[in-house]
């Protein structure tokens, strides 16, 4: 019966693992001082359209950055507000705009090992309620191997690392820019 | 009777010791060979697309000054070196490098702004998810596979790693009479 248990234990958490370590980020900028285009396209200060060519390109950037998080749904959407970021480096590169903003989304090695440690405390769960369901006299052995395997599936911590790309451009009409 | 339980102790700290290590060397092999994998999304329309606040001081979002079109929303989800574009036309190429498996996507952006000059798209936020996981369907396709005709079907059924990148935003139309 033990045994039993044991490799239902084992056949659960394995299947259980195989759902995922993973968590979602928000990627947000509230206070831009200059335009900030994903297309190749911005607006003048007559409201026409500028193509690429049609402004000046002063350089390409690249920002990276990683994202923490519990990854369980007691976890809140983190967010980050990479305005002042953006700001700097428009700034520091004389430009009035970006164009061509990318972004890259990428798993970081914690994820994985967040994986198999999550599909251990399952492991734990599953085998301490086996056990504490079963006719054991013994309860406080497996209520601790559950609360802290729990504590394990929920606050686990996930990373995302993410890069943000563009190219600083200059407006022909800088006057009409903020 | 003291070196008994001295040695009783010390091969049983061992013990633990050997089970840590094997543990933690097995966790740092997992995510070592972790299936190491990025996607970029990139948008191409004939009208600007603002990130955030950031439409020209010119152009407040404002009733006086746009009408609102719709929200719209484009997401592309990478797979290890699949690429899927739910919505959207897309250029999609995918490179193995030292950096691991690169999804890179550029979606052509329609919905809404109709090719009319006076449309773009405003507010713009970003929204990222990342997951690892292991694919146990493949897992156990590959599984079969072997047992039954002897031969794998693909090249590796380890971790699986998935990135999902969402940009949602309003499209507005600039009220020219107005200004």
């Amino acid at each position: 019966m033990k045994n039993f248990t044991t490799t239902l234990a084992c056949l659960t958490s394995l299947l259980l693992t195989g759902c995922y370590a993973g968590s979602q980020f928000t990627i947000e900028a509230s206070h831009l001082d200059q335009p900030v285009s994903l297309s190749s396209t911005i607006h003048n200060n007559k409201l026409e359209v500028l193509k690429a060519g049609e402004y000046e390109e002063i350089g390409r950037f690249s920002v990276s950055f990683s994202g923490w998080s519990l990854g369980s749904p007691l976890s809140p959407n983190p967010k980050r507000d990479i305005s002042d970021v953006l700001n700097q480096i428009v700034k520091e590169k004389g430009g009035n705009g970006i164009t061509h903003l990318t972004i890259q989304a990428a798993n970081n090695p914690v994820n994985f090992v967040s994986m198999v440690l999550k599909g251990v405390s399952w492991f734990g769960v599953v085998l301490g309620s086996a056990i504490l369901l079963s006719s054991n006299p013994n309860k406080t052995v497996p209520i601790e191997m559950i609360a802290v395997s729990a504590a394990g599936i929920l606050f686990l911590p996930t990373v995302g690392d993410f890069t943000v790309e563009g190219m600083v451009v200059k407006i022909k009409q800088p006057e009409a820019w903020k | 009777m003291v070196n008994q339980r001295f040695v009783s102790n010390t091969t049983n700290a061992v013990k633990r010791s050997c089970a840590v290590l094997f543990l933690s060397a097995g966790i740092a092999l997992f995510a070592l060979i972790g299936c190491s994998s990025s996607h970029s999304l990139q948008l191409d329309a004939a009208q600007p697309v603002y990130f955030g606040n950031a439409p020209p001081s010119a152009l407040p979002l404002d009733s006086a000054h746009v009408q609102f079109i719709k929200q719209i929303s484009v997401m592309s989800s990478h797979v290890a070196e699949e690429e899927k574009v739910v919505q959207g036309k897309s250029t999609t190429f995918t490179k193995e490098g030292s950096e691991g498996i690169r999804g890179d996507v550029v979606v052509q952006v329609e919905d809404g702004l109709e090719n009319d000059p006076d449309r773009f798209i405003g507010n713009a936020e970003i929204r990222a998810r990342v997951e690892a996981y292991v694919p146990w369907t493949s897992f156990f396709t590959e599984f079969l596979a072997v047992i039954f005709t002897g031969q794998a079907k693909s090249e590796g059924m380890g971790e699986a790693s998935s990135e999902t990148i969402e940009i949602s935003g309003t499209v507005y139309k600039v009220r020219r009479v107005n200004r």
